[in-house]
């Protein structure tokens, strides 16, 4: 390995350290507080599950930031997979669950919502209003297959 | 199965796979033996930062702290201001050996103090004193995790089985990674411990009562202040002993010996204990991670902000809290049956069953969020990791350095150390397991000896780092000396002495000074006085030589040199009245602790007030020593080239 690969090597490992440290603890207690909220139907510990999910998402772009690099593919779609994996199991809940209440919906629809909007704003404020229409635009063209 | 139990083994799967991944990513990197044992120098600020963080309070203060004050009330909270403490010898020394690695491509303490000092007395000395930290100590805190892993899951993962397991996952990323896989693991380990030690005191909080828990919390200690109930009972002041500290020092014969009155914790035991786990950062485990640093931009952050105002504020505030809420949540039965408890969420914890605390707090979330009863396990676990992993890959390699390539084989090439290094691990890690297994009574009384020899090294870094004048003489004859009067006053030295046919006159810490204070005092006063006997020019002049390098780089400029007498004059107060024989006044000077909540300045006990707001000063102090002093600064740019222009290679 010449001295110059290894150097890249490490730059890159440490960044992905850095993303998956974070993730670790903002993941585990994000999720860990949000099956709480849904578990007791609590308002408060289901929005503290986003609040540190949503910190999750923040401080990772921090870290792009300090590293000087975006999110890679892989990032991105396993963002993606997640995101909609967690709202398929709901829908499911929501509708196979009996005892699934109020609290809980309001729960779902607000953390989802509230994420969605995150990552708009961060599209907004990484590419700009038309940047964003360009990448959403682009994505439909590929996903029709025009 | 129960819930807990499925969430705690698919956590304790998810962890082990993280592990095991940092394990093999950081073995695709390694370039040779400089990797693995040393992370090629190259360990950027923020992995030390945390790493450093999660090695140096790891499991005691998860594990072991709430438990103590639950015991012994607020006399023991005085211990969390360890949390400046400890970094302070981080900032005496970090720098200054990181800069020595640099400039003469030190890996190992041993072969620094052989280099600086000359001769080899030293370095078998750092051997011994890394083994007694590798082993014993590593085991105990092994241990510490099976037993933590058994309680939570009901006793169906047997604690030896969980520890053997765990163990061999460790061991696993540790042989396959070396130094940089055990740092970035410990990034996300020393994470989990600061969020373990949030959630704990959160959860105490939460039991007291979710909206006024902490104004209950008060109301009953002011309940508990008007009467001497407590295992302690009155201090000499007259004071519950829970809330008030025993006096400056008790001249008893020792632990077994006889019992202090109202309490172990005096102002010099308090003062002692303090030394003894600042010799965590003198130890040669953490001599080796500063040299394993790319830049010294992580020494001022890691020691004033994340030790010292992040873990302060964890320890002052939210482990003093889960301490003293579980005597009134039903964990103390003289408190229950005093009829002073507020409820009876934990179950009472008889003498010896302290250490269960943590997993009894955790088992109070299994009902309603077996998921966080699993994550909390695993913080406390990972913590326990964060400082066994530096324990024992530095031991590795201060074996291969300093036994291996030093006595037996020289010639070793790259791939044999590396090899070396990796049995090494794999032995020190299988014999802690089997200490642990086989000798429980016995690592208790070894483990027992590992801060007290660790900060027996001071004199001899202080030697390195900043006093010329201390000689080879005096650093081995003071360590030497001090060496033994840890062990004469730890139950090992008893054992031992009861098995050569006579019986000690004292028992475990006599006059209510921990074994380190004993030891630290008289190897100061032997290293100051034989290394004035042996004061030789030659040796003086090749010493020298390091310090002139040190004037060079990283020295004072002189239009700052009056901020020395007055930095040195606020760390001895912020000593004398936070740790010292002054933390006495903070008994009854805000609020008599019998007084009740109405006397109390702030409606809060008088010595936690005062450990607070000393806690607060201490950070102000660090902070002094390590940016304006510019002991924890990194190097300028000049001066940084400087050290480049004299570094090998």
């Amino acid at each position: 390995m010449n001295p110059n690969d290894r150097k890249h090597r490490i730059a890159s490992l440490e960044r992905r350290l850095a993303v998956m440290t974070h993730w670790g603890l903002a993941g585990s207690f994000g999720m860990a507080f949000l099956l709480s909220g849904f578990n007791a139907s609590d308002w408060t510990c289901g929005l503290l599950g986003y609040a540190l999910l949503i910190g999750g998402f923040v401080g990772h772009v921090l870290i792009n930031h300090f590293f000087d690099s975006g999110f890679n593919a892989g990032e991105v779609a396993l963002g993606l997979i997640l995101f909609g994996l967690f709202a398929l199991v709901f829908v499911v809940t929501a509708l196979l669950t009996p005892q699934y209440n109020r609290v809980n919906l309001g729960l779902g629809i607000t953390g989802f919502s509230v994420m969605a909007l995150v990552l708009a704003l961060y599209l907004i404020i990484r590419y700009g209003t038309r940047g964003t229409w360009n990448i959403v635009h682009s994505l439909w063209y590929r996903k029709a297959g025009k | 199965m129960s819930q807990v139990l499925i969430w705690l083994l698919a956590l304790l799967a998810l962890y082990c796979a993280y592990c095991v991944l940092w394990g093999v990513s950081s073995a695709r990197v390694q370039a040779g033996p400089a990797d693995f044992l040393l992370a090629s120098r190259r360990l950027p600020a923020w992995v030390f930062g945390l790493f450093a963080t999660g090695a140096t309070f790891g499991a005691w203060s998860l594990l072991g702290f709430p438990s103590l004050v639950m015991r012994d009330g607020l006399q023991f909270g005085q211990l969390a201001l360890l949390a400046v403490t400890v970094p302070m010898t981080g900032v005496l020394f970090f720098k200054r050996q990181w800069l020595l690695g640099k400039r003469h491509g030190y890996v190992t303490p041993g072969e620094m103090l052989s280099d600086y000092y000359g001769g080899d007395a030293l370095r078998i000395m750092v051997i011994a004193i890394a083994l007694f930290g590798a082993l014993p100590y590593a085991g105990l805190q092994l241990a510490a995790g099976g037993s933590l892993v058994q309680w939570v899951s009901g006793g169906a993962i047997p604690a030896h089985l969980a520890m053997w397991v765990l163990t061999l996952v460790l061991m696993l990323y540790l042989c396959i990674g070396g130094l940089r896989a055990a740092a970035y693991v410990g990034s996300l380990q020393g994470l989990l411990l600061c969020s373990g030690l949030l959630a704990l005191g959160l959860v105490a909080l939460w039991h007291l009562g979710a909206d006024q828990g902490f104004e209950a919390l008060m109301q009953a200690l002011a309940k508990l202040g008007e009467g001497p109930v407590g295992p302690w009972g009155s201090s000499a002041q007259n004071y519950n002993a829970y809330l008030a500290s025993p006096g400056v020092m008790q001249f008893t014969a020792g632990l077994g010996k006889e019992a202090p009155v109202g309490g172990i914790w005096t102002a010099a035991m308090v003062l002692s204990t303090c030394f003894a786990f600042m010799g965590i950062q003198a130890s040669p485990a953490f001599s080796m991670l500063a040299f394993s640093c790319r830049d010294a931009r992580g020494f001022g952050p890691q020691q004033v902000w994340v030790s010292g105002a992040g873990m302060g504020v964890l320890l002052v505030f939210f482990a003093v809290l889960a301490g003293l809420g579980a005597d009134f949540l039903g964990a103390t039965a003289v408190l229950n049956a005093a009829g002073l408890s507020l409820s009876r969420v934990l179950p009472e914890l008889a003498p010896g069953q302290e250490g269960q605390l943590y997993a009894q707090y955790l088992l109070t979330l299994a009902a309603q969020s077996p998921w966080f009863t699993a994550l909390l396990t695993v913080c406390a676990l990972a913590a326990i990791h964060a400082m066994v992993a530096l324990l024992v890959t530095t031991t590795g390699t201060i074996i291969v350095r300093d036994v291996m390539l030093r006595y037996m084989t020289p010639m070793a090439d790259a791939a044999r150390q590396k090899f070396y290094a990796r049995c090494a691990i794999a032995a020190l890690l299988g014999c802690a397991l089997l200490l642990a297994t086989f000798a429980p009574n016995a690592q208790v009384q070894l483990g027992a000896l590992a801060l007290g020899l660790s900060v027996q090294l001071w004199p001899a870094l202080a030697g390195v780092c900043w006093i010329p004048w201390i000689t080879r003489e005096g650093a081995g004859v003071g360590l030497v000396a001090g060496s033994f009067v840890v062990l004469i006053t730890e139950p090992l030295g008893a054992t031992i002495c009861q098995f050569l046919g006579f019986d000690l006159p004292w028992g475990r810490w006599p006059w209510t000074i921990h074994s380190a204070g004993w030891g630290i005092v008289v190897n100061i006063v032997f290293c100051v006085v034989v290394s004035w006997i042996s004061n030789d020019k030659n040796d003086r002049a090749h010493r020298q030589a390091f310090h002139r390098f040190f004037a060079a780089t990283v020295a004072m400029p002189l239009r700052q040199r009056f901020l020395r007498p007055v930095a040195w004059s606020l760390t001895l107060v912020w000593f004398f009245f936070a740790v010292g024989p002054g933390a006495i006044l903070g008994n009854d000077l805000l609020g008599a602790p019998n007084g009740g909540i109405a006397a109390w300045v702030g409606g809060i006990p008088s010595l936690w007030l005062w450990q607070m707001i000393w806690w607060a000063l201490g950070v102000m102090v660090l902070w002094l020593l390590a940016y304006p002093m510019r002991m924890a600064s990194p190097p300028g740019p000049e001066q940084m080239d400087l050290i480049r222009q004299q570094a090998p290679g």
